[in-house]
């Protein structure tokens, strides 16, 4: 699908990571764009490797993980060229902006939230205590305020001087988007954030978190397992499976009319689709292993012998991406042949 | 088992401490038969006083003439021991408060923990002493303070520990189930707890047999003719530093033992992980 | 999932547990469950729905006895069972068993997996090591796992599958009534649907009970024939599962079923049907326990605590504007309610 100025573009990336029980390929060939302003969804249950990829766009994958891609850029910066005092000064903070999961370990329980937001963005913009500006807090308190109230967070200037415990989750959540948000960077790249809350909580936020792109024409990589929430705020959706991007396109589109088998049977295990229960049969293969051919061939209703033999080509039109013999003409091919 | 034994043996430090530890026990139960002068524990040859190392005596003789060599062997026997009935000592009582103040609160678990504090709070070498002034300074009277001394330690220990994993879902799951608490506590607990006990055992052998040599310095414990190193370090500190080598040698077996124990414990700290046990 | 009988398994009249104590500093008082009433019947599988500081959790484990509750009574097959240790509780309760919400943290890391499902039989009294064996096969066999997963260890075992050993577990013990919390929370959608029938069969095949704790509404539409909407320790709303979804009268209700995320693009979701924040249990509000929250509170809501009474047939609900509710709701879909009618008993209302 033809882009211009995607803000994030990941192009052939693959990440194996070295263990005690061998070489696990927990990433092969991903492609990914995010156009500016939009929200991209990336849907993987466990083995997909998202969290992976999470990982290799901030620049913080253990030291045992081999990154091999075409590239990773982000706002035009080739990530991948710059090691991690550079990603400390230019990157992290600035245009990027990260959300993470979990609310209540993200936060430091003994510090003040006024500075600890001062503490994040100083952290990752890589400023040293001189550069801050301001008071004691480090940057300026009404700017700090600003954020806080941009998240709806009740009474900002009190906020300032109050400690994680005194909010609840979803509150703790906001504060991490605002500490996200204090650069306005180019791309903010969530995961899964809204897990950990309830699901009236879950909704609020997702309201917000769609107000605010829209608003400050901001960029979202929004990992998730959930469609419900791919089909509440993104715009598009990549699927993944097994270290591999195997669906991509716009969300409606993906959701209402999928095409690669797993994306179908994952959005029948949905809730408000699925009446007979029956999941998918099998589970994801080992990423210690790299069978050959498709990685969802031997759960796939639809498989053909040309599965077996070689991955899957990707195909992109006007719908989106897939990656799945049933479009790219390899079945076609092997039939002529 | 076998992941275990060759995860163990990839960590050098870990596998020199076993050797250390196991040579020392091997030493401690056959000196009698390896020492070249088996008799010299306790006869003297005055005409052979402080001979610096020689070739009939590697380790040269101490100030009656006996071989150290021999000494620092059979001596094994004895400060190992020492070590090791007032580590077990140690750990039977301190484990047992601390499972029971850990797993109950209320008066009791009070009670415990406060006691422990006051054991704490004393220095332990000063209260080693006051209690072997009171019941005599023999071996038996040694090892009894020496225990009183060390039990605290596993008494904090295994209370944090278990107070922690009384939270534990899967505590949780077994009462949901109706097990009951006494096996709870030393089926479930007390292997979970077992990293920090390990490792504070470990360094207790090396740590007790410290304190048993500074002890037997003013007299407690081990008393002359005993072979024991504390003691000969003791005995040695006069005839510095002209006979170098009445001092070193026992003194480094010292060294050596604590060394190997506590590289030992280190290194078994690590293989308690239960993602180590495989069905096959 | 119907009824077939209208023997009442499970009574509960005005149930309050109250955790921590007034003198404890670290743990004050906090009223977990707030006067509960709830009848189950044998096969029922009730949905126990509601989000955090609802006290649905205390409540599954008051019921099991576990958490011993504070005032109230409780009746096991029409004989009370209440105000016991949890020693006791657990003897006289032995026909209750609870499957915790996290399947691995529910397992001791140093054990196989046929060890500690053994463990719980030896516990309840099978003797004989032969006899555990057998029925630990059995139940492996009943959850389909393989049966070497006894030599398994919890860390070699997937979400799933340790899902499945939570259930081995307790249907080791032949239980009439499970109290499963959150069953298919942290798994992966496509293993939620096989746990979930594997559920289904079980409660066919051996004529279970359960109560179904969810703060997921989606999974409790499946399973459920019943379901109680919680709300800060109280009942809010209880009718057939069925009458719930197509036409959820009490504002909470309504909220939580608007707020879950749909696959539908074309709905559109009144976001000031739930305002402001999740409530705490530790500052309970005067009167309604939702009104500072609901978009129709008044000022009787304010002051007065709705009682969970009958509203229309087959329906509890306590709020007071519920027939205002009504009118609102029968005019947003024309959806046929389905099936057969669901008997409900009525407690007597306080």
């Amino acid at each position: 699908m033809p882009m211009d100025n995607p803000i994030l573009e990941v192009s052939g990336l693959s990440v194996s990571i070295l263990g005690d029980e061998g070489v696990a390929h927990v990433l092969d060939g991903v492609d990914l764009s995010i156009p500016a302003g939009q929200i991209v969804g990336v849907v993987g249950e466990s083995g997909s490797g998202k969290t992976t990829l999470v990982k290799a766009i901030l620049g913080i994958l253990p030291k045992s993980a081999r990154v091999e891609s075409n590239s990773v850029s982000v706002a035009g910066m080739d990530l991948l060229g710059m090691n991690q005092r550079e990603l400390t000064r230019k990157v992290r903070g600035k245009a990027l902006g990260f959300i993470p999961q979990d609310p209540y370990l993200a936060l430091n329980p003994s510090f003040k939230i006024g500075a600890q937001l001062t503490e994040v963005v100083r952290r990752y913009a890589g400023q040293s205590r001189s550069d801050a500006t301001g008071d004691e807090t480090g940057e300026p308190r009404e700017r700090l305020a600003q954020m806080l109230r941009l998240v709806q967070i009740p009474d900002p200037e009190l906020a300032l001087d109050r400690y994680p415990h005194e909010f609840s989750g979803g509150q703790r959540q906001r504060l991490l988007i605002a500490a996200a948000l204090m650069n306005m960077p180019s791309l903010v790249v969530a995961d899964e954030p809204t897990t950990a809350l309830d699901v009236t909580t879950q909704f609020q936020i997702l309201k917000l978190l769609k107000r605010l792109t829209r608003e400050f024409n901001l960029s979202m990589l929004f990992v998730t397992h959930d469609f419900g929430v791919v089909a509440q705020l993104c715009d598009y959706v990549c699927v993944l499976y097994s270290g591999q991007s195997v669906e991509f396109g716009p969300a409606r589109t993906v959701i209402e009319r999928p095409r690669h088998p797993y994306t179908k049977m994952l959005i029948d295990c949905h809730p408000e689709r699925d009446g007979s229960m029956l999941g998918i049969p099998g589970s994801v293969p080992s990423p210690l292993s790299a069978p050959a051919g498709c990685r969802f061939c031997p759960r796939c209703p639809d498989a053909a012998p040309v599965c077996q033999i070689e991955r899957p080509r990707p195909l992109s039109d006007a719908s989106g991406m897939v990656a799945c013999t049933l479009y790219n003409g390899a079945r076609k091919e092997k039939s002529d042949a | 088992m076998t992941v275990v034994i060759k995860k163990f043996l990839r960590d050098i430090p870990a596998t020199v401490g076993l050797l250390i530890v196991l040579s020392m026990v091997l030493i401690a139960l056959f000196a009698k038969d390896i020492a070249p002068y088996p008799l010299d524990a306790y006869q003297s040859h005055m005409g052979l006083r402080l001979q610096p190392p020689s070739w009939s005596h590697p380790f040269g003789t101490d100030d009656l003439g006996r071989d150290i060599l021999s000494r620092v062997l059979l001596g094994a026997g004895e400060t190992l021991g020492v070590a090791l009935l007032v580590v077990g000592a140690a750990m039977v009582i301190g484990i047992s408060l601390g499972l029971i103040a850990g797993y109950y609160e209320g008066w009791l678990a009070e009670l415990i923990m406060r006691v422990t504090d006051i054991f704490l709070a004393v220095p332990q070498l000063i209260l080693a002493i006051a209690i072997a002034q009171i019941f005599g300074g023999n071996l038996i009277s040694l090892i009894s303070a020496l225990t009183a001394t060390y039990w605290p330690f596993f008494t904090r220990l295994v209370y944090a520990d278990t107070r922690r994993l009384k939270h534990a879902m899967f505590i949780d799951a077994l009462q949901c189930l109706g097990v009951s608490t006494p096996r709870i506590l030393i089926v479930h607990i007390l292997p979970n707890v077992a990293s920090s006990i390990i490792v504070r055992a470990t360094i207790g052998v090396g740590f007790i047999i410290m304190m048993a040599a500074v002890l037997s310095f003013i007299g407690i414990g081990s008393t002359p003719p005993d072979p024991a190193w504390g003691l000969s370090v003791a005995q040695s500190h006069q005839f510095l530093p002209d006979a170098w080598w009445f001092a070193a040698f026992p003194g480094m077996a010292i060294f050596l033992t604590v060394l190997g124990f506590n590289l030992l414990g280190d290194g078994l700290r690590d293989l308690i992980d239960p993602r180590l046990r495989r069905s096959r | 999932m119907l009824n077939r009988d209208d023997h009442n398994v499970l009574e509960l009249r005005n149930v309050t547990t109250v955790l921590g104590s007034a003198k404890s500093r670290r743990r004050p008082a906090v009223t977990a469950v707030a006067g509960v009433d709830l009848v189950v019947q044998r096969q029922d599988v009730v949905g126990i729905v509601g989000e955090s500081g609802s006290g649905k959790s205390t409540l599954g484990r008051t019921i099991l006895g576990i958490q011993r509750e504070t005032s109230g009574e409780i009746r096991l097959y029409g004989k009370p069972v209440g105000n016991q240790s949890p020693q006791e509780a657990r003897r006289t309760r032995q026909a209750i068993q609870y499957i915790h919400q996290d399947a691995s943290a529910a397992l001791d890391p140093w054990w196989s997996i046929g060890r500690t499902l053994a463990e719980g039989l030896k516990t309840n009294g099978v003797k004989s090591k032969v006899e555990r064996t057998h029925i630990v096969q059995q139940s492996l066999n009943a959850v389909g796992l393989p049966v070497d997963s006894a030599l398994r260890f919890p860390h070699e075992l997937s979400g799933g599958q340790l899902r499945r050993v939570g259930i081995a577990r307790i249907l080791a013990l032949k239980p009439q009534i499970v109290v499963l919390d959150e069953p298919t929370a942290g798994l992966d959608t496509s293993v939620q649907a096989s746990v979930l029938r594997l559920l289904s069969e079980l409660h066919r095949e051996f004529g279970l009970t359960y109560l179904f704790i969810s703060h997921d509404l989606s999974v409790v539409k499946r399973v459920c024939n019943k379901v109680a909407i919680m709300y800060l320790g109280r009942i809010v709303e209880f009718a057939g599962a069925a009458m719930i979804f197509e036409k959820p009268l009490h504002p909470y209700t309504r909220a939580l079923l608007g707020a879950a995320p749909t696959l539908d693009f074309d709905q559109t979701f009144d976001e000031t049907l739930i305002l402001g924040e999740p409530p705490s249990a530790a500052a309970r509000p005067e009167g309604c326990s939702f009104h500072p929250r609901c978009p129709l509170a008044e000022s009787r809501c304010r002051k007065e605590l709705p009682p969970l009474a009958p509203a229309e047939a087959g329906r509890q609900i306590a709020c007071w504007r519920w027939q205002e509710m009504s009118g609102l709701a029968a005019g947003n879909n024309g959806a046929t309610s389905q099936n057969s009618k669901h008997e409900l008993t009525y407690p007597r209302s306080t």
